[in-house]
């Protein structure tokens, strides 16, 4: 069971700091929190999704880094209920 | 099956989690999971049945009467109900409970996971 | 499903927002229930400014009194503290200064984790 961080913008910087330590980490990006800079989590190998619906409005997919997986809601669902939620929203 | 709880606290007008709540609820009743909702702080603004916005083709409210429709059991933090002047939640859409805070812990007991917005 | 584990953390500052207060009042809430949670609550990021001892907790000392009494820990993360240059003499006695690794072993112990 992996710990799912679901991260916003708001609460974004402390969380991804935690969460790039956390080696059962899986990290949502989710509404805002699609514009995070997760650069400086990249080294520690864990698995970062963003919400593509949260992507596409915001017309990011472009722009977003590619390590990045787009999920849709009922994929989230999956991730939520499979694991331990981490809330940062 | 599993069961999800989501506690909301913010309102409709203002910031876009009301919608986000009601995709992850949606997306996991399609599933055919149970969803258990705490309307929390402003969150208990979301089902008022008068709301109305000329621009908006759908409002939220329509969406909440949706996740009920669905099975989803919904229930407003009394206290935030009434601190608001809502009056115990007279004006909201049918299948919405009033109850309290014990209830959202009665939530965390039950489900498998809780998303917070 | 049962008794749980639930880490409340606070990443808001205390006052323009309500979140301090309503955050706690929630932690509170979550042990009222039926099955006695376990709360926990840690202060990070802004929301290391609510550590600081001459902070006014007139809308907050119910509810911190209760989690207190049912030995429910009130903690707050250095690295937050040191990124906002506070010193840790400056903070009140009652919250205890944990660093990042132990906000994390925190987080792994939970069963949940929300955020205020």
């Amino acid at each position: 069971m992996a710990n799912v961080y679901l991260i916003d913008k708001k609460f974004g910087n402390n969380s991804l700091r935690i969460a790039g330590q956390d080696k059962d980490a899986e990290i949502v990006l989710i509404q805002d929190g699609i514009y995070l800079d997760v650069k400086k989590i990249e080294n520690s190998g864990n698995k970062v999704y963003a919400v593509k619906d949260d992507v596409e409005k915001r017309g990011y997919t472009e722009i977003l880094s590619k390590n990045i997986e787009l999920i849709d809601y009922g994929k989230l669902v999956d991730l939520i209920l499979a694991n331990k939620v981490v809330n940062f929203a | 099956m599993a069961k999800l709880g989501i506690l909301l606290t913010l309102g409709p007008y203002q910031f876009e989690n009301w919608e986000t709540a009601y995709n992850i609820a949606n997306a996991a009743l399609d599933k055919g999971h149970e969803v258990q909702m705490f309307l929390y702080l402003d969150g208990v603004y979301n089902p008022i049945k008068y709301h109305t916005f000329p621009d908006w083709p759908e409002m939220p409210k329509d969406k909440f009467a949706e996740l009920v429709k669905k099975g989803a059991k919904i229930i407003a933090c009394g206290v935030c109900v009434n601190a608001r002047g809502l009056e115990k939640g007279k004006d909201y859409i049918d299948g919405i409970t009033v109850g309290g805070l014990p209830d959202f812990a009665q939530i965390v007991s039950e489900v498998d996971s809780v998303v917070k917005l | 499903m049962g008794e749980k584990n639930v880490l409340i953390t606070m990443n808001q500052a205390p006052y323009g927002s309500i979140y301090y207060t309503e955050g706690l009042r929630a932690a509170v809430g979550v042990t009222s229930g039926i099955d006695e949670h376990k709360v926990n609550v840690v202060y990070l990021g802004d929301g290391a400014y609510f550590a600081i001892e001459g902070v006014d907790r007139k809308d907050t000392k119910t509810y911190i009194g209760t989690l207190k009494k049912a030995e429910n820990k009130l903690m707050v993360e250095k690295e937050s503290l040191e990124e906002r240059n506070i010193e840790e003499s400056k903070i009140a006695e009652d919250i205890e200064i944990i660093s990042r690794t132990e906000v994390l072993k925190l987080v792994q112990a939970a069963d949940v984790t929300i955020g205020f």
